[in-house]
């Protein structure tokens, strides 16, 4: 006899006795879009968010939430009303909504935590990219707990959807299906989206690495149906007691993904960033690179000089390639001939070119790599007259002091500089 | 495999094909764009191997 499966409300039906008859394709299609496709797709509403808000930045991000995300809310039960009520076949993903969404909670925590053991072996910082994703959102600066806790948030939403999309889109939670589209289908969307979408150093030990926590995630999409949502495991916890001690157990398993990054980011990331802000910092200088030279007499003299401001390439937490960013930068000073001031020099730079707000890899590294040293100009103006026309064997000398701000990965700093030539 | 999962794993490996494509195009043929050829031809291998023989697809 051939073994049946129900669900409330529906009548039996035999799984093995469940040939359809002959539909065309087009008919099939239209019933895969109804019992799955419509589904899977507002249930990928996050994941269609990120894509058009922070990888293909065909929106911001909040504008792909508020117009992905947000319709959902309502679309989604109102889909999963009509379904359940017009629904015979007890097998669509609806009737089951309920426990896929149960079991889509833990593959993203063995997720987190495969990533954390393999963060031991090949040390991919992961976590950085959070910080990009709370910024994008919410606006808040990067390597800062605002934008870690929001894109902690972002980050488990999508680690939860994609999971979710597996038990829709499969009629059967098999080994091999979650195989092939857990570990193999989503590793090779990660593998494609991060390095052309998303700035970020990709050795290969990044390739090793999310294949190896969707393997463990496809593992465990597999067997949680299985066992852990098992009955006859819980069956096995007595007391009260027992089964409040378990699920305690479960939360904290479940919060040590969380709790290990948010630990990580206190002890290591932030202090490492300290130590390589800093000697951005010292390495940074400014030099005079050409000038004065006279550029132009009519009712003023105009003498114009260069500064050049660098190196301010370094290597961030991840061991990506930046440049230190700047603040506004005032420039001052004064030209002398034997003494005495002929032209008084001043700037005001707001800030210098910078490649860090380049989200495009292909576009960011050659950037980056341009502007390891900038030039900026400062004219100087002083009154036309004898004193101020060249004559033999006359020097001209420059004094010049720059104030500026610079901006590291995490931390800034006042940056004073002066010269003379 | 039952035939949905079947056609769900073609339609997983035709996405892989087309990004297999967008890839070539954009930086060339290397040890990167290749892994997304490789991809949707391991697959449809794995897709039919559990459609020829459902024991694979048991567990």
């Amino acid at each position: 006899m051939a073994p049946t499966q129900t669900v409330p409300g529906l009548p039996r039906r035999s799984i093995l006795s469940g040939v359809a008859p002959y539909q065309s394709s087009t008919a099939s299609l239209r019933e895969w879009l109804v019992k799955h496709g419509v589904l899977y797709v507002l249930t990928q509403t996050p994941m269609i968010a990120m894509l058009l808000g922070f990888y293909w930045g065909v929106l911001t991000l909040p504008v792909a939430f508020l117009v992905t995300v947000v319709p959902a809310f309502v679309l989604l039960p109102a889909w999963v009303a009509l379904r359940k009520n017009r629904s015979t076949d007890p097998d669509e993903p609806v009737h089951h909504l309920h426990k896929y969404a149960l079991y889509a909670l833990a593959p993203y925590v063995v997720y987190g935590l495969a990533r954390e053991a393999g963060y031991y072996v090949v040390h991919v910082p992961f976590w950085s990219t959070w910080y990009s994703f709370g910024n994008r959102l919410t606006g808040q600066p990067v390597n800062q707990y605002p934008s870690l806790i929001s894109g902690t948030i972002l980050h488990s939403l999508q680690g939860y959807v994609l999971a979710l999309g597996f038990y829709i889109l499969y009629r059967r939670h098999t080994l091999l299906n979650a195989l092939i589209y857990v570990w193999i289908f989503l590793s090779t969307i990660y593998s494609w989206i991060y390095p052309l979408f998303f700035v970020a150093p990709y050795p290969v030990k990044f390739y090793y690495f999310a294949w190896w926590a969707h393997f463990w995630m496809a593992i465990t999409a597999w067997y949680v149906p299985r066992k852990l949502y098992n009955p006859a495991l819980w069956s096995h916890l007595r007391t009260g007691s027992a089964k409040a001690a378990a699920t305690s157990l479960i939360i904290l398993i479940y919060a040590l993904p969380f709790a290990w990054v948010y630990r990580q980011a206190a002890t290591w990331q932030f202090p490492a960033q300290h130590l390589i802000d800093q000697t951005a910092f010292a390495r940074a200088k400014m030099e005079l690179q050409n000038g004065p030279t006279l550029i132009e007499q009519k009712q003023e003299a105009r003498y114009r000089f260069i500064l050049r401001f660098g190196p301010r390439s370094y290597n961030d937490y991840t061991g990506l390639a930046r440049d230190l960013d700047t603040g506004p930068i005032t420039v001052t000073g004064h030209l002398l001939r034997h003494g005495t001031i002929v032209a008084w020099c001043s700037a005001y730079i707001p800030s210098l070119e910078s490649p860090n707000a380049i989200t495009k890899p292909a576009a960011y590294f050659p950037a980056v790599r341009n502007m390891n040293y900038s030039d900026f100009p400062t004219d100087c103006l002083g009154p036309r007259g004898t004193t101020t026309a060249p004559q033999k064997g006359d020097t001209i000398q420059l004094q010049w002091t720059a104030n500026m701000n610079l901006i590291a990965d995490r931390e800034s700093q006042l940056g004073a500089f002066s010269g003379s030539g | 495999m039952t035939t949905n999962d079947f056609l769900t794993h073609l339609g997983a490996a035709i996405v892989t094909t087309l990004i297999a494509v967008y890839t070539l195009k954009t930086v060339g043929f290397d040890a990167y764009s290749a892994l997304f050829i490789v991809v949707p031809a391991v697959m449809v291998l794995l897709a039919l191997l559990g459609r020829k023989f459902p024991k694979i697809n048991e567990w």
